[in-house]
């Protein structure tokens, strides 16, 4: 290093910042001196040397240099009067700036618990506000790392209610349409079983053609892309590792290249590691864990993804695909064949996420309103305990404008601070909403606190400054003269604005918070109604357990089906079973099969209505270990499930739609179309779960008989811990089997909770969110109940000297805090009563009867904290002592 | 123009302008406190106590230019001045006299 080095750039800029005018030049010429010298002389590193000169700076004694230099340069200025001209205006303007800056901080370091209170106020506020921004940035407003999103479409065949697949003759005839589409995108997904890194685990492989690389400018973080000839016949068998995977089972090892893994047993190497926020170009929301080419063979079994030319909408692309039907039918063509429906990518996406960034973005802009609404009435506080002040320096010359200008500074200070402090209140919330995420929305792991979070916060903050110093500093300035030297009438007048501000913003704040309160109850009672649902049989006594075994590992079929039957015999005789049943499929939970029917009884016409269908193979004792109820009938009998026969148990719905009433279907036979056989309706069970989790259509469910399957449907007794039964369980198979992979969500009632952990995830939020708005708008009540008392101690000394009681004096205080909290409460209501009107249609569940409920609770929470917040301070008034309030004065 | 006696850190400034002669500047002095005296100050410290001084009108500087081709760059000098002098003696004089009769004893 050489010894003629200069102090480091950024060091000279600090200086000369701090030290404008020519100390500064002396200041950096010293410690550039200095530097050298230490440097020459081997004292020590540059690291260390350029510590001793940030330590000559850190001192007292260069404030007070600064201060004396830049009021030097104002003497200066003003001896040189007449001769002024713009740049020397401008110069002043920027010392007064500079003056104001100094005296607002040291106002604010004055009174460090109403600056700190301020500045939390603003964090919470601001903070939630950009976390709940992050979130819809990385999930609404750009939430694809490819600029080809936005023009990405994908298509499906309606058939009835369901949506299938295009065909490849379509995909063949679209991608045709150059004028419409750059290139398709061909990707199949598959679920496989890892094994060869760690324990044995599941893993998604999506297929994709290189050319997909190209297209979205994807490169791997290491390694190569695929290579031309990988994708013929069956295609290679190389892969590239999804950065989560790498880091979650190859530890992050960047030695994975030419690594060996086993999908299903069969061998793949490791060719690359995909950067992080880069997911797969089919399904945004679930991330694939490896990419593999996709070969031309497999083409058929793939799905397509349309990338639109630029300004291509989607009803360009339907309209086409209208065209291309109609042009197929009028060629004497099936119309059905060519049906499909477009529809764009980047909306499928954000749509999962839109609902409940939707709902907690406006909850969090009515935090910050609190927030905003709190500091303001703080500082409007401040301004009446401050109003001496502003007429000593009105008196002194100061202008109207000059003092508004030094209050808005502490305003923009108080703003920076909470902007700061509320960025780690940011920070907090997205990774608890990332913890709390429904899985469905992966995007929330990609929110990041960039640039642009960064300058939104900032935004807030400048907004906040805005907000909550204007109101202040117009009442706190606006009699600011001689005059307000003396207690005369016009201060008067003035306190008597602030105050009522004050009450106006503190009923502000309640309504809102009130609002957000019977929001937040509302949702928490819709979702726990939703959890408690009478789903027709005890859904948390029953278990289902999904042991797969890695086929790859045995020899034949029955050595497996000689493990599994074990695996039966194993859970059977568990602690805490009561009974097990075999089979694939579980209502509600698992299997079954979704296709649409046109149900018809025999001796009757087709409905000739699509109507969809859910099957399941189900074994004979299926309803028995579940505990579901026979309606009528009864279930299958050992026989019919060997022989799978034709006959089935319909759902209560079924009955009533085909039937008219469940006995009358027992010993009837209907079909689904003119294709398939008759079935005989040997039983009915109640519709499962009639209230819904989040059923987008009207099912019909019929069952099958069917043995066997690699499904276990286990019936726990009531007395019994769910977990511990189900981790007995899980080591009971895997000491029979130790590679066996267990998958279970554990009980049917857990298992449904998960699916409404979208409806967990937004009111959870929702309710953190409503806390803090309840605290601030409680916080400041009860400030502005204390400064209020402050303020009225010589009446309140009077009151008591002429007698009045401690009663008297409380109501006097309580009073005018029940008031404004109950007309605060008041138009809170109507603004929760609009507010729900919106979320019920937004949230699963949330229905009327919730509502009324949640008015009263949130009211009744709201009164009795309000009425404490006044209480205190009421009764610290009634313990004014008169001789001493009078002498205050 | 009569003064407030100088405070101890102003002394030391000054005394040390005077020591340097015609290169007392900013770290010279600094550098000069802290060999001859001992005390080790901060540059803003320096500063500080100058720019006081000269507003009192104790010590003065000007800019000098930088030594054409040495590739120096221009300082600010300070001098003592006359009535700066005048203060360091009286402060010295009230020492002396606060010290006389004392026996140096512990």
């Amino acid at each position: 290093m050489s010894a003629e080095a200069p102090p480091p750039g950024w060091l000279r800029t600090v200086v000369r910042w701090i030290l404008p005018g020519e100390y500064g030049d002396e200041f950096v010429a010293d410690i550039e001196e200095e530097l050298q010298g230490r440097l020459r002389e081997g004292f020590g590193s540059r690291l260390r040397a350029t510590a001793w000169c940030l330590g000559q700076l850190v001192r007292p004694d260069t404030v007070r240099l600064a201060v004396h230099q830049r009021a030097h340069a104002r003497k200066a200025y003003r001896s040189r009067g007449a001769m002024a001209g713009k740049p020397q205006e401008l110069a002043a303007l920027l010392e007064g700036l500079a003056d104001d800056l100094g005296a607002a901080i040291r106002s604010l370091l004055r009174s460090p618990g109403y600056t700190l209170l301020a500045g939390a106020t603003l964090a919470i506020g601001i903070g939630a506000t950009t976390a709940i921004f992050s979130a819809a940035d990385a999930t609404l407003l750009r939430p694809f790392p490819y600029d080809e999103t936005a023009r990405m479409y994908r298509f499906n065949r309606p058939v009835g209610r369901l949506r299938y697949p295009a065909t490849e003759e379509q995909i063949e005839a679209w991608s045709r349409q150059d004028d419409l589409f750059e290139s398709f995108l061909r990707t199949n997904v598959d679920r496989r079983t890892l094994t060869g890194v760690g324990p044995a685990g599941p893993a998604t492989i999506g297929r994709t053609q290189r050319r997909t690389l190209d297209v979205l400018g994807i490169r791997p973080a290491f390694g190569r892309a695929f290579l031309p000839d990988e994708e013929d016949g069956e295609g290679a068998r190389v892969v590239l590792v999804a950065h989560r995977l790498w880091r979650n089972r190859f530890g992050g090892d960047p030695g994975v290249l030419g690594r060996t893994i086993s999908l299903d047993g069969e061998p793949y190497e490791v060719i690359g590691v995909m950067p992080p926020h880069t997911p797969f170009p089919y399904s945004f929301e679930y991330d694939v864990d490896l990419w593999a080419p996709l070969p031309e063979q497999e083409l058929d079994r793939s799905d397509a993804t349309a990338i639109a030319r630029e300004g291509v909408t989607t009803g360009d692309i339907q309209a086409r695909v209208d065209l291309i039907r109609d042009r197929a039918i009028a060629g004497g063509e099936d119309g059905e064949r060519w049906q499909a429906a477009a529809h764009s990518v980047a909306d499928d996406v954000s749509g999962s996420a839109a609902e409940p960034i939707r709902i907690l973005a406006a909850a969090s802009a009515l935090v910050l309103l609190v927030a905003f609404v709190n500091v303001a009435n703080l500082l409007l506080g401040r301004t009446v305990l401050r109003r001496t002040e502003m007429s000593v320096r009105s008196a002194i010359g100061a202008s109207r404008g000059r003092l508004i200008r030094q209050m808005l500074i502490e305003s923009l200070i108080l703003a920076a601070l909470g902007t700061g402090l509320g960025l780690i209140v940011a920070y907090g919330t997205v990774g608890l909403a990332s913890a709390l995420r429904p899985p469905e929305m992966v995007l929330l792991d990609e929110i990041r606190l960039d640039a642009r979070v960064l300058a939104f916060a900032a935004l807030l903050g400048a907004l906040g400054a805005v907000a909550v110093g204007t109101l202040p500093a117009w009442i706190g300035t606006r009699a600011a003269t001689l005059a307000g030297l003396r207690h005369s009438t016009s201060l008067e007048r003035r306190s008597t604005a602030a105050r009522r501000a004050r009450w106006l913003l503190v009923g502000g704040e309640v309504a809102l918070s009130f609002a957000l309160l019977v929001g937040s109850v509302a949702a928490l009672r819709a979702l726990d109604a939703l959890q408690r649902r009478d789903l027709g049989f005890p859904a948390e006594e029953v278990i289902v357990l999904r042991p797969q075994l890695l086929y790859w590992e045995y020899d034949s079929e029955d050595a497996m089906n000689a493990v599994q039957e074990r695996f039966g015999f194993l859970i059977e005789s568990t602690p805490g079973v009561v009974d097990v049943s075999v089979g694939g499929h579980v209502p509600l939970v698992g299997g079954g099969s979704l296709q649409t029917a046109n149900f018809q009884v025999e001796g009757e016409e087709p409905l000739g209505v699509d109507h969809t269908l859910f099957t399941h193979d189900v074994d004979a004792d299926l309803y028995e270990v579940m505990g579901i109820p026979m309606l009528a009938g009864r279930t299958f009998d050992r026989v019919e499930v060997r022989d799978e026969a034709p006959v089935v148990v319909i759902d209560q719905p079924t009955a009533q739609l085909l039937f008219g009433d469940a006995a009358e279907a027992i010993g009837r036979r209907f079909r689904t179309s003119s294709a398939t056989p008759w079935q005989t309706v040997v039983g009915v069970v109640p519709e499962l779960d009639p209230e819904g989790t989040r059923a987008s259509f009207d099912e019909f469910t019929v069952y099958h008989p069917q043995a066997g399957g690699a499904g276990y449907v286990v019936r726990i007794s009531g007395e019994a811990d769910p977990s511990t039964v189900l981790r007995e369980l899980t080591d009971r198979l895997r000491a029979e089997a130790p590679n066996v992979i267990i998958n279970t969500d554990g009980t049917v009632k857990e298992s449904l909770a998960g699916r409404t952990a979208r409806e967990q995830f937004t009111s959870s939020l929702l309710s953190g969110f409503s806390f803090f708005a309840f605290l601030l708008a409680i916080v400041g009540l009860y400030a502005v109940v204390v400064s209020l008392v402050g303020q009225r101690t010589r009446e309140i000394g009077i009151r008591v000297s002429l007698g009045a009681t401690g009663r008297q004096i409380r109501r006097l205080v309580v009073g005018e805090g029940v008031a404004v909290t109950s007309l605060g409460i008041l138009a809170g209501a109507l603004l929760a009563w609009w507010g729900l009107g919106v979320l019920s249609s937004q949230m699963l569940g949330l229905e009327s009867r919730h509502a009324a409920t949640s008015y009263l609770a949130a009211g009744a929470v709201l009164a009795l904290a309000s009425l404490t917040a006044c209480w205190v301070p009421a009764q610290r008034a009634t313990r004014i002592d008169p001789v001493e309030a009078l002498r205050e004065e | 123009m009569a003064h407030q006696s100088l405070g101890d850190l102003q002394q030391i400034v000054m005394l040390a302008v005077r020591r340097l002669g015609k290169g007392a500047y900013g770290n010279a002095i600094r550098r000069e406190m802290a060999d001859v005296a001992g005390r080790n100050v901060a540059v803003s410290t320096v500063y500080v106590t100058l720019v006081r001084l000269e507003d009192d009108g104790l010590v003065a500087s000007n800019q000098v230019d930088p030594e054409p081709g040495a590739g120096g760059r221009g300082r600010r000098y300070f001098t003592v001045t006359p009535a700066g002098w005048e203060a360091l003696r009286e402060s010295r004089a009230m020492h002396e006299q606060m010290w006389d009769g004392l026996v140096e004893s512990t």
